[in-house]
């Protein structure tokens, strides 16, 4: 049941603002349905039409912003074809006008060799680990998305550690 | 504002406790002010989760367990508050905060951390903190850093 949600960013601490409101919750739950159909159906086209053109998503795992939709679709396409039935389970979601976050089970089988270091995980090789990604939203599209995973923990997994 | 309980106790709210957490971890200057601050936060029994460490129980172990590893392996700890949302969830609050943490490594070596914490409320308490993040961002610094091994390795020894 979501009952009450707030997104505040501060800029400077002690000056909390809270961001604008930019569609119905109605509006962001269908997004919300929408953008994970898109990832259930893999297609990373789908997936970034959702994106602004000038959005970012960040994987907080020693990687740089990717900016710009066509450099995201790159991005999850590239995931996609080494991971081909990745795939998310939802745990929790908080979501409104601003946006959601949502923490996930994520999964996935290597398709090709995948090296690290040294070492090399074999195609077949599997992971599962827990996710969570935050969403702002503004104009229906989704202008950041930040993901947070124990990217360890599927290293371990695939034996890459 | 507080909010009034039933017994007339007055409780944080969601907002007051992210403003809490905000100031404690602005610029911490050593292990025990940063739990002197928050501890009045903490629930006594407040399980601390977080992605390759064993879970914790209790402000003793929050001390001990954590702040006390923490600053020892890291210096200069500035924490910077990004974002958070919050919904209730029965009697409880349960509220995720984007935190960006920029610190030093023995060395001096510059790291940056990013987490996002799940904070169960209840009673204006923290209960539980759930950490989303990845150890790598910490660990790969380390590896860089050989005069912070010792540090690290105690740290993973203790416990």
């Amino acid at each position: 049941m979501l009952e009450t949600y707030r997104l505040y960013v501060t800029p400077e601490i002690g000056e909390p603002r809270t961001m604008t409101t930019t569609a119905p919750a109605t509006t962001i739950e269908t997004l919300i349905a929408e953008y994970s159909a898109a990832w259930e159906a893999r297609d990373a086209d789908l997936i970034a039409s959702y994106h602004a053109d000038d959005g970012i998503f960040h994987l907080h795992s020693n990687a740089a912003p990717v900016e710009g939709r066509e450099a995201i679709r790159e991005t999850f396409a590239s995931l996609l074809a080494v991971f081909p039935d990745l795939a998310f389970a939802e745990q929790e979601l908080i979501s409104g006008a601003w946006g959601w976050v949502v923490r996930w089970t994520m999964s996935g089988t290597l398709a090709e060799p995948y090296p690290a270091g040294t070492k090399v995980a074999a195609p077949g090789s599997r992971f599962e680990i827990d996710a969570l990604d935050m969403i702002t939203v503004a104009d229906g599209k989704l202008t950041a998305k930040h993901t947070y995973l124990d990217w360890q923990a599927a290293l371990d997994q695939l034996g890459l550690s | 504002m507080s909010t009034a309980t039933e017994n007339g106790t007055a409780t944080r709210t969601a907002a007051e406790w992210v403003q809490g957490f905000a100031e404690g971890w602005r610029a911490p200057t050593d292990a025990d002010s940063f739990c002197d601050h928050f501890e009045p936060l903490l629930s006594d029994e407040m399980r601390l989760i977080q992605p390759q460490l064993p879970e914790t129980v209790g402000r003793h172990a929050f001390r001990e367990e954590f702040a006390r590893p923490l600053f020892s392996l890291l210096h200069e700890i500035r924490g910077t508050v990004e974002s958070w949302a919050s919904r209730a969830e029965g009697d409880d609050e349960i509220v995720f905060i984007q935190l960006t943490i920029h610190a030093k490594l023995a060395g001096g070596r510059p790291v940056a951390l990013h987490t996002i914490d799940k904070i169960t409320l209840r009673g204006g308490v923290a209960v539980e903190r759930l950490a989303s993040l990845d150890p790598l961002e910490l660990l790969g610094g380390i590896a860089l850093s050989p005069r912070s091994w010792p540090t690290f390795l105690r740290a993973r020894l203790a416990r």
